[in-house]
């Protein structure tokens, strides 16, 4: 009896932390987005959303393995966020936080009721034949799916971890994060910098997103919360850096999977709530920094 | 005819906000936009499409008290909205168990329960500023609808068992149409346009006599500058939590007057708490003129007005469908184009030209 | 001096930000229509003082009472009901309403405004414009000022809180010549109205011809304390303006910090 309740704690403990992981993925892209561009980007889950759906479609229609068209995913939602931010998000770079939050979550509006129109409310997955296989370690059931994307989530992260610091373009991003007006004088092109990390920023959430269509079951309404996971794991772990993401990342992804559990239907109720309390008692984060500048 | 009545309302409305007309002129112009109005279901087919104007006008205006005047933009208030609905039909349901007030106990009621819900959420969320307040609201919005459903306050077993329906469906009683001095009200056209005409005046009232007090200026004196009004003897929290109160109040009083036409709450609760129907209210706002007197009366009316266009040219059936899609596309187009509001042409800023718009377009570019 | 009991008392007060202590273990008092200067380099402490006074910042230690009555735990707001009011050193106009109604604001949350109605405030607000000579400009929305007329609506705001201590946090910064003249005889006046005032200074000069006393701050502490004549003339002063190399006059301190 007691055995199986510990058991049944370190299952949901596994899962906590393979979730964990992808959310950290999920959140990497809105933390780069809102560290180096300084806007809450609300069209972040709608990308998200476009993936998932590009995704199945390639699985159904064509027969492609979801977690092999990951590359083309993140290839397509890449050049959709270089292509937004240059020609419709780049002209409230400097307003008010309201314009571009609004603008964002209009965009976000306007994505998710195209994809109703066109996608229909249905509810969608990717099953592939491995969909739902787990093996077993130690009594516990680790879903392959899961566990991709958990080698996925911090492959990508350590590729995110690496590029801002030893490519050139990476440089010139930190460079635009620390100080605008100086990174100007030094002739990086500033516009170029936001489309590109725009682009990275969606990119990432496909590559979440196609993981998503794999071991969830989705509609367009459905993907709201992950702009307010994304802003809680950002908070969380500290704006502007890559490890308190994965930090805030895992820690939501327990937190989501015992509220799940103990809670059933009003997890987004604890998420709010424990976002209200790291907002009020600690607002710059465990680990966090000024953008993506320092380090 | 309702195009008609936008446009007029549109006209009156300019005009009373100028700044220095000479104020028989505005009163006249103030009487003569409430007598078309009241006179509305008389002349047009339809009141639907000023029903929905005149109440989302309402929310609104209470939009404008935290976002405009305070300078703190609340994304949640469409759950005060949601709130008010769920929480008036629980006090007006016919059903067993619901204590059947009727509708001008019910919904003040509700009001006041929901602003001191937001009043304690104020509390705590107006501590913080700019985006994480935005976004702390953004997260009433998510966790709001789950609340209502959660079975340890609401359940069969909680301290309000099935309040807001439980496993049993929620309605507000049925309307019927009266005759009044030989006169036949039909509930639709008539009743409920006038109800919905009554929060728009009661909103655009409260605005005015706010706007004009001490708390208004307490609140703008936060909005320019947080910290010089603290030192100038403001008492911050307390006005913002005030104005945030206020706000919630507005849209609960609408959002129950919408639900109350919807009467079925058990599937109406998606429309209700909608992302369309919280990004609404601040694009009223916006369009308009933020903090200011009519620029949500001139909002409401350019909205509805253009959906109303829109609608006209391209059927009613085509337009529903494309409604939502439509609405995101306003919103892209007026945060680009007019990020400031039509108040700041109408106050003699700047001309209203082509080029004005393309002006404001480049500001804010890298 | 004055022999009466201070107005305002400041012991031991100590302000640590995060391993950083900006203000240590500072004493002083301030009495009933005095002008203080309170200077020091940059960096000195200063304005952090003035926030601790004002509760804009809460000290780490320490014990600041005005009247009497403990300031500890209050806040601003509430402080400047108590009659404190302060300018900020980066000007805090309310941008996009007018000069009048800026300094009307202050009229109507101030110590003796909460009883005003709007239109007196208002009234009140004309008054202290003529008295700061602002009143041309009353129309004009704040964001359209020149910073010597910024500066101005910065001291009319405050004055308009009716108090009876004025913190005022380098007004002088940025004048220059005639309008350096006009604000410390702006400052005389006010001092003649009955109000206390606490002047933070760079420019020297000012500190000197219109205070009775003066507070010396470096580095977070009070290292001299007396009349400006007795400060100018104090080894420790000298050194943190110049540094021990260069000769002590006061013709020198004068002009170095001139043109900071």
């Amino acid at each position: 009896m007691l055995l199986g309740s510990v058991m049944d704690f370190l299952q949901h403990l596994v899962n906590g932390l393979l979730q964990g992981s992808t959310l950290a993925l999920m959140a990497l892209g809105f933390s780069l987005v809102w560290g180096i561009l300084h806007i809450v980007n609300l069209s972040h889950a709608a990308t998200i959303m476009l993936s998932a759906y590009l995704t199945y479609f390639l699985w159904s229609l064509l027969g492609i393995d979801p977690l092999l068209s990951i590359p083309i995913s993140m290839a397509a939602l890449f050049v959709f966020g270089f292509l937004l931010q240059k020609y419709v998000i780049n002209f409230v770079m400097k307003a008010p936080p309201l314009t571009t939050f609004l603008l964002t979550y209009g965009l976000e509006s306007l994505l998710v009721n195209l994809a109703l129109r066109f996608f229909t409310a249905d509810l969608r997955q990717s099953k592939p034949a491995y969909a739902n296989a787990s093996f077993l370690v130690g009594g516990l059931y680790i879903p392959y799916t899961q566990l991709a994307g958990v080698a996925i989530s911090l492959g990508l992260t350590l590729a995110v971890y690496l590029y801002l610091d030893h490519s050139k373009s990476g440089r010139a991003i930190r460079a635009v994060a620390m100080d605008r007006i100086a990174a100007r004088l030094m002739g990086i092109n500033i516009s170029n910098v936001y489309a590109l990390t725009f682009g990275i920023g969606a990119a990432l959430a496909a590559a979440y997103g196609a993981i998503l269509s794999t071991t969830n079951a989705f509609f367009p309404n459905g993907f709201g919360i992950y702009n307010i996971l994304a802003f809680s794991i950002v908070v969380l772990g500290g704006l502007g850096s890559i490890p308190g993401v994965l930090v805030g990342g895992i820690t939501f992804g327990l937190i989501y999977e015992f509220a799940g559990t103990y809670m059933l239907a009003q997890r987004d109720v604890v998420i709010f709530a424990i976002l209200i309390l790291v907002l009020v008692v600690k607002p710059t984060g465990l680990l966090g920094r000024e953008g993506y500048g320092g380090r | 005819m309702n195009l008609l009545i936008f446009l007029v309302g549109i006209i009156l409305a300019v005009i009373a906000a100028r700044p220095k007309i000479n104020p028989k002129i505005r009163w006249t112009a103030i009487i003569i936009q409430i007598a078309i109005l009241v006179i509305a279901p008389l002349v047009t087919k339809s009141t639907a499409i000023l029903f929905d104007a005149l109440t989302a006008m309402c929310i609104a205006y209470g939009w404008n008290f935290i976002g405009g005047y305070t300078g703190y933009a609340s994304f949640g208030n469409a759950a005060f909205l949601g709130l008010g609905a769920y929480v008036a039909a629980g006090f007006m349901s016919r059903q067993s168990g619901h204590p059947n007030f009727p509708w001008f106990i019910g919904i003040p009621l509700a009001v006041v329960i929901v602003s001191i819900v937001a009043g304690l959420l104020g509390i705590a969320l107006l501590r913080l500023r700019g985006q994480y307040f935005s976004i702390a609201t953004l997260g009433i919005f998510v966790a709001m609808p789950e609340v209502i459903n959660w079975d340890l306050f609401f359940g069969q077993n909680g301290p309000f068992p099935n309040f807001f329906g439980g496993g049993l469906p929620l309605n507000f009683p049925l309307v019927r149409d009266v005759m009044v001095l030989g006169v036949k009200l039909s509930a639709d056209q008539h009743l409920f346009y006038y109800l919905g005409l009554a929060t728009a005046l009661f909103a655009l009232l409260l605005t005015a006599l706010v706007s004009r007090s001490k708390f208004g200026y307490s609140l703008i004196a936060i909005r320019e500058n947080e910290e010089a009004a603290e030192v100038m003897g403001i008492n911050a929290t307390r006005s913002k939590v005030l104005a945030f109160m206020l706000s919630a109040a507005l849209a609960a009083l609408g959002g129950a007057v919408v639900g109350f036409k919807l009467t079925n709450m058990t599937t109406e609760a998606e429309a209700l708490f909608s992302t369309v129907n919280n990004l609404q209210m601040i694009i009223v706002c916006l369009i308009g003129g933020l903090g200011t007197l009519w620029g949500p009366w001139i909002g409401a009316f350019a909205l509805f007005g253009i959906q109303e266009l829109l609608r006209v040219f391209s059927g009613n059936e085509t337009f529903l469908r494309w409604e939502a899609v439509v609405f995101g596309v306003v919103i892209v187009l007026v945060v680009l184009f007019l990020p400031r509001g039509l108040m700041w042409f109408v106050r003699g800023q700047e001309r209203l030209t082509w080029r004005s718009l393309l002006k404001n377009l480049q500001e804010f570019r890298v | 001096m004055s022999s009466s009991r201070p107005l305002l008392e400041v012991q031991q007060a100590t302000k640590r930000y995060a391993g950083v202590t900006a203000v240590e273990n500072i004493s002083f008092d301030v009495f009933p229509n005095e002008i203080v200067g309170l200077i020091g380099p940059n960096g000195a402490g200063k304005t952090t003082l003035i926030n601790l006074i004002t509760g804009t910042a809460v000290p780490t230690q320490g014990v600041i009472t005005f009247e009497g009555v403990k300031l500890n735990g209050l806040k601003p707001y509430q402080i400047s009901h108590k009659g404190i009011a302060r300018t900020f050193q980066v000007v805090h106009p309310f941008a996009n309403l007018t000069v009048l109604e800026n300094v009307a604001v202050g009229a109507m949350f101030g110590a003796k405004g909460r009883q005003r109605s709007t239109g007196d405030a208002f009234k009140r607000a004309e008054e202290i414009l003529k008295f700061v000579q602002l009143d041309a400009k009353k129309g004009e929305p704040a964001n359209s000022l020149t910073i010597v007329h910024r500066k101005r609506l910065e001291l009319a705001k405050a004055l308009a809180l009716e108090p009876k201590l004025l913190l005022l946090d380098e007004v002088m910064a940025g004048l220059r010549g005639v309008e350096v003249l006009e604000a410390t005889q702006l400052i005389r006046d006010i001092n003649q109205l009955g109000i206390t005032v606490l002047v933070i200074e760079h420019v020297m000069k000012v500190i000197m011809s219109v205070c009775q006393r003066v507070i010396v701050l470096d580095y977070g502490k009070k290292i001299a304390e007396g009349t400006p004549q007795e400060v100018t003339n104090n080894p420790a002063v000298i050194k943190a303006y110049l540094g021990a190399r260069h000769p002590s006059t006061v013709n020198s301190v004068e002009s170095s910090t001139n043109e900071s």
